[in-house]
């Protein structure tokens, strides 16, 4: 009896600091995974822009822009309003996170990085034209982490 | 004997303080996460909730355009002030003032002509400012509905009609990254 009062044994110290690292394992995990799942709603939700914004310009673009070279592969300002041409592909990125500044400063002018590249092109099968926008989710592997998506374009065949 | 059952009776000073700094530290901690946790959630949140607001104000441009019987780009509210309720002034090929207009047809009385105003003010040199959609009622004379949308950038003038198509290209910097909104829209009208 007295030895249990001197103190915790070791086999004690060590369930309890195992539990204490579970614990924190298990919250750092769940902040992980709701970071991932925003960050693919987010994805989601301008994959899904960026192919409504281009099914109207490639449905209602005059003609005469069909069959025009554009100078960038990019979706940039220079293609603004330039509609694909079947088998083209454009580039560009989902994600521009804020540029962090490693002495902690602050400037007036926020800087944005480019992440999460993604792949636009226009495809022509059986049925008419079909635009695939493709890219890769950063936390997991390939070919899981590829999301695919696309949208038929009826209006011009 | 005495010594004995006189230390089981309770906890010596060392002891009580022990526990109490270990609560503390643990309450601090976990008090600590939860703050972490909160903050990070309203960044996300305050985020998402922004870009879901320009997303709709995207949409509210492309019916608009879409839907326009006549439509107008001005350089700013300064070159749109001089139309008038029958035409448009002389517009321009790009600009920061987009106006929209629409006969509507009721049924039970007179019909109603209907401008959306879209103009971008510009606050800073950088680019950025707010963009205010303004519906009004032209034929009844109805008090106008005004809605702001703060944290817009733009280099360069938001809407034209680069290529012969009606676009609005502008960009919002969240807590966490920036978005970029193209908007291409062919008037129903035009097709």
């Amino acid at each position: 009896m007295p030895t249990n009062s001197d103190g915790f044994s070791l086999i004690e110290v060590i369930v309890s600091a195992a539990v204490l690292s579970v614990a924190t394992l298990g919250i750092t995990s769940a902040w992980k995974l709701a970071d991932d799942k925003a960050l693919a709603a987010r994805l989601d939700e301008r994959s899904r822009r960026i192919l409504a914004e281009y099914a109207e310009l490639q449905n209602f673009a005059p003609n005469y822009l069909f069959g025009q070279g554009t100078s960038s592969p990019r979706t940039d300002s220079e293609t603004q309003g330039v509609p694909l041409n079947p088998g083209e592909t454009r580039n560009g990125f989902l994600y521009h996170p804020r540029r962090v500044d490693p002495t902690g400063r602050t400037t007036a002018n926020a800087l944005f990085d480019d992440a999460i590249p993604y792949e636009l092109t226009l495809l022509v099968d059986g049925q008419g034209q079909l635009m695939r926008l493709t890219y890769r989710l950063p936390y997991l592997p390939d070919p899981k982490g590829t999301v695919v998506k696309e949208i038929r374009l009826n209006l011009r065949q | 004997m005495d010594t004995h059952s006189s230390r089981e009776r309770g906890l010596t000073l060392v002891e009580l303080l022990v526990a109490i700094v270990s609560m503390v530290v643990i309450l601090g901690a976990a008090t600590g996460l939860a703050i972490t946790a909160i903050a990070r959630q309203k960044v996300a949140f305050d985020a998402s909730r922004l870009e879901a607001t320009h997303t709709e104000l995207a949409k509210a441009i492309f019916y608009a355009i879409k839907t326009a019987d006549s439509f107008q780009i001005f350089d700013d509210a300064s070159s749109a002030n001089l139309s008038s309720i029958r035409s448009y002034g002389v517009g321009s090929s790009s600009g920061d003032y987009l106006s929209c207009r629409h006969s509507l047809i009721n049924a039970g009385g007179p019909g109603e002509l209907v401008e959306q105003d879209y103009e971008f003010v510009r606050t800073s040199t950088d680019g950025s400012g707010t963009l205010v959609r303004t519906v009004r009622f032209l034929s009844s004379g109805r008090h106008e509905i005004r809605r702001e949308f703060a944290g817009v950038i733009a280099a360069r003038p938001i809407f034209s009609m680069g290529n012969g198509i009606p676009q609005a290209h502008w960009s919002i910097a969240t807590s966490l990254d920036r978005a970029d909104f193209d908007v291409y829209a062919m008037p129903l009208s035009m097709q």
